[in-house]
């Protein structure tokens, strides 16, 4: 069973320490939300696991099918199974989806010599559109390229659909999605992920997605460490009071708080 | 034109598609007036050279050419009224070369489309590419994509140049570059030179580095980093393949573009 297994990972940006010792396991076939203030970190998280040459990391593993990530290029972790639904997906002009896509493909079932047939491809990529109520011709514009912003998501799961992967992250895959979109959305993941056993990390600030995309654990990331987990009452929670007393509970104070109290300070002094 | 040494001359019969490897230093085109053909030209030659080309009235001609010889080339076109050209070049050279490439538009309605591909990955490419509106309602719109690796270095002007009373004209030119090696160079302008009030003008030019989100977002989906770059940098081709769906350009730039970054 596909299992991804992070231990005391401390990773950097621009020379500023942004993960600071996350523990965390995600299993196929379970859902894990991430959820944390702005700035907490989750997407620096997301990327680590994924990779990204801006992110360096200082301490700690990543393991993956007990592969060590950490040494592998980002091209093989995806081709391992791992998947990333990027917050902002970037766009690449003069590269058709279509090509893009099928030249992933084709990477990845080289191991096995079976190169899907075009014919079968162009099937399964209409199908998929299809699915997710996106317009035809998406298929046939370059990456991204003038998509609007929920267009953009629904190519991230678009891609999920196409390569199948046994992990996927999700970063803020609802974000820029109108309340139909939500829907359909979740719907092919939730489907993507019976079909497979998939495994999510779903990072969301709203309540809508995880209402679709049922979690099975709830983890709460803040200044770069997991501080709670819990189950979905968690969320409510958060729902309800924010983080605020997740950050007191847990001893973090953040910077406006300390400046308030230091400010209060001077004051008393005068 | 002196030292004429060919000369076609289209129009005559009803062949509507030409395919031509021209070897010889100097070659004069007369497309006659109410024509519409298509013209393959595929230049292998030595020595420097100069191509000519007059497009008469009412006419519509597509010109692909393909430079691969290692010569300093000329191309000079002159489009008269109420006709269309449009031009796709894709040039590979292995020794330091200069292409200078004009464009006429001499009579009223008289347009230009052009596209140009020159990658280099060991030699200096000079040279320009000018745009000339000589008369009122002219139009030209302008692609330029090139792409440098190894030693190479690109050093292109394109000029746009609206003579007086070329009213209601427009041009539009668009320069992007890509370098993939810390030792290769893309200088490249675009050009304007007005002297109407009443045109239409606008470029735009973005020459840089390969950016690596773009990489990162292509390797994450398991596409190795060669792969990655190369389907960037047939970004600068693709377009142009949709556009005019033509083998021969494709079967002529894959080469060219496997040179330049490797296969
Ligand atoms: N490439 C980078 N260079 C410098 N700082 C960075 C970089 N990426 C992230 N950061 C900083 O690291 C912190 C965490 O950013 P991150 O994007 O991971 O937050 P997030 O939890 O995903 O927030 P949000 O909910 O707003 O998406 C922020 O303070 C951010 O400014
Ligand atoms: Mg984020």
């Amino acid at each position: 069973m596909a299992k991804l297994v992070i231990k005391d990972l401390w990773a950097s940006a621009a020379g500023v320490m942004i993960l600071k010792g996350v523990n965390l396991e995600i299993n196929e076939g379970e859902v894990v939300a991430l959820m944390g203030p702005n700035g907490s970190g989750k997407s620096t998280l997301a990327y680590a696991i994924m990779g990204h040459p801006a992110y360096k990391i200082e301490k700690g593993s990543i393991e993956f099918d007990g592969k060590n990530l950490t040494e592998l290029t980002t091209d093989m972790r995806a081709r391992l199974g791992l998947f990333l639904a990027m917050q902002s997906p970037y766009e690449i002009s003069g590269v058709t989806n279509r090509d893009f896509i099928k030249q992933a493909l084709d990477k990845k079932e080289t191991k096995g010599n079976k190169l899907i047939s075009y014919y079968k491809f162009s099937l399964k990529l209409e199908e998929a559109i299809k699915d997710l109520e996106m317009d035809k011709d998406l298929a046939d514009r370059y990456v991204n390229e003038s998509f609007s912003g929920g267009e953009k998501k629904k190519n991230e799961i678009l891609q999920m659909k196409m390569l199948e992967p046994k992990i996927s992250i999700l970063d803020e895959i609802d974000s820029g999605l109108d309340v139909d979109a939500v829907r359909i959305v979740s719907e092919n993941i939730n489907n993507l992920k019976e079909k497979n056993n998939m495994g999510l990390m779903v990072i969301s600030h709203y309540h809508r997605l995880y209402e679709y995309i049922k979690p099975s654990r709830v983890v709460v990331l803040i200044n770069g460490t997991i501080v709670k987990e819990g189950d979905t009452s968690l969320m409510d929670f958060i729902d309800k009071n924010g983080f605020d007393s997740i950050k007191r509970e847990a001893g973090i104070e953040d910077e406006i708080t300390l400046l308030e109290t230091c400010a209060f300070k001077v004051n008393k002094n005068d | 034109m002196t030292n004429l040494i060919d000369r076609e001359i289209i129009g005559r019969s009803s062949i509507e598609s030409y395919k031509l490897i021209v070897s010889s230093p100097n070659y004069s085109f007369d497309i006659l007036k109410n024509t519409t053909t298509k013209i393959h030209l595929f230049l292998d030659v030595l020595n420097e050279s100069k191509l000519f080309f007059n497009i008469n009235e009412n006419s519509n001609v597509e010109l692909i050419l393909i430079s691969t010889g290692n010569a300093s080339y000329e191309v000079e076109i002159n489009i008269e009224r109420d006709s269309s050209f449009k031009f796709y070049t894709a040039d590979s050279f292995d020794t330091d070369v200069s292409i200078t490439k004009s464009v006429n538009l001499k009579g009223i309605n008289a347009s230009l489309y052009a596209y140009e591909f020159i990658p280099s990955n060991s030699s200096s490419i000079t040279g320009a590419f000018k745009l000339n509106h000589l008369y009122k309602d002219t139009k030209s719109e302008g692609i330029f994509n090139y792409l440098s690796n190894g030693n190479g270095v690109i050093n292109r002007d394109t000029i746009s140049t609206m003579e007086e009373n070329t009213f209601n004209s427009d041009s539009s030119e668009n320069i992007k570059g890509l370098i993939l090696s810390e030792t290769s160079r893309i200088d490249a302008k675009p050009i304007l030179i007005i002297k109407c009030d009443d045109v239409h003008a606008s470029h735009g030019c973005a020459i840089g580095t390969i950016n690596a989100n773009e990489i990162y977002y292509l390797m994450s989906r398991g596409l190795t980093y060669n792969d990655a770059l190369r389907i960037i940098c047939k970004s600068l081709i693709n377009p142009i393949l949709r556009e005019i769906n033509d083998d021969e350009f494709l079967n002529a730039t894959k080469p060219i573009l496997d040179k330049t970054i490797g296969e």
